[in-house]
C-alpha cells in the first residue's frame, strides 16, 4: 500500500505508540486498543518505529483487519 | 511439502561458524526453489550491516559476504529483528541487500503460512 497525504476517514479511536516496538509488547498494545472497537470502526495508530511499516500490514492480514490507509510524515 | 523455508540466525562474529552455515543452508533452500527467509536476531543482526561480514571466512566454506550476496541475488529475504537492532545502536541506513527491519508480526506471518524453520 502506498502512503497518502491524509486519511480520508475519521478514526473512532487514536493511539500513539511512539517508538515502541515488538520488544516492548507493541503488538499486544495494538490488540488492546483494537479489541474494544465494533466491527467497521477505525483505529488510528501513530508510530515512529521503523518496523511498523512492515509489521502492521502483516498483523492486519493475520488478524483479519483491514489497513485502510497510511500517512508518512518524517519518521512518523 | 511447504514451498517456504526459514533460517533463524542468532550469531555473527561471536560464532562465525554458525553465521556461515546459516547462510549456506539458506542458499541451499533458495537453490531448491524455496521462498527463503533468513531471520536475524540477537547478535545475528550485526550481519545486516554493510561491510560487517566482509572479513568472515570459515575454512571449507565460501566467504560469508559472498554467501549473503548470492542469497540476495537469488531473491532471498532477510528480516532483521527491530529491538535487537536498536539495542545495538546499528545504522538502519546501511543495510545489506535484501534486508528489512521488522517486528515479530512479519516472522509470525511467514511461519504461520506454513514454513519449516531451522535455527543457528
Amino acid at each position: 500500500m502506498e502512503p497518502v497525504d491524509r486519511h480520508q476517514l475519521d478514526a473512532d479511536l487514536s493511539f500513539d505508540g511512539g517508538d515502541l516496538d515488538c520488544g516492548n509488547g507493541l503488538l499486544l498494545l495494538i490488540r488492546q486498543h483494537m479489541d474494544p472497537l465494533e466491527r467497521g470502526q477505525l483505529l488510528e495508530f501513530r508510530s515512529t518505529e521503523i518496523s511498523v511499516e512492515e509489521d502492521l500490514p502483516a498483523w492486519c492480514r493475520m488478524t483479519g483487519n483491514e489497513l485502510v490507509s497510511f500517512v508518512r510524515r518524517g519518521k512518523e | 511439502m511447504a514451498n517456504r523455508f526459514c533460517v533463524s540466525l542468532t550469531h555473527a562474529k561471536d560464532n562465525q561458524d554458525k553465521a556461515t552455515v546459516g547462510f549456506v543452508v539458506a542458499n541451499a533452500a533458495t537453490g531448491s526453489g524455496k521462498e527463503t527467509l533468513v531471520f536475524l536476531s540477537v547478535e545475528g543482526v550485526r550481519l545486516a550491516q554493510k561491510g560487517y561480514a566482509d572479513d568472515i571466512r570459515e575454512e571449507g566454506f565460501a566467504p560469508l559476504r559472498e554467501l549473503m550476496d548470492n542469497f540476495a541475488k537469488a531473491g532471498g529475504t532477510i528480516y532483521v529483528c527491530s529491538p535487537c537492532f536498536k539495542k545495538r545502536k546499528l545504522d538502519e541506513n546501511n543495510l545489506v541487500a535484501g534486508a528489512a527491519i521488522v517486528g515479530g508480526a512479519k516472522l509470525v506471518e511467514f511461519l504461520s503460512e506454513g514454513s519449516p524453520c531451522v535455527s543457528y
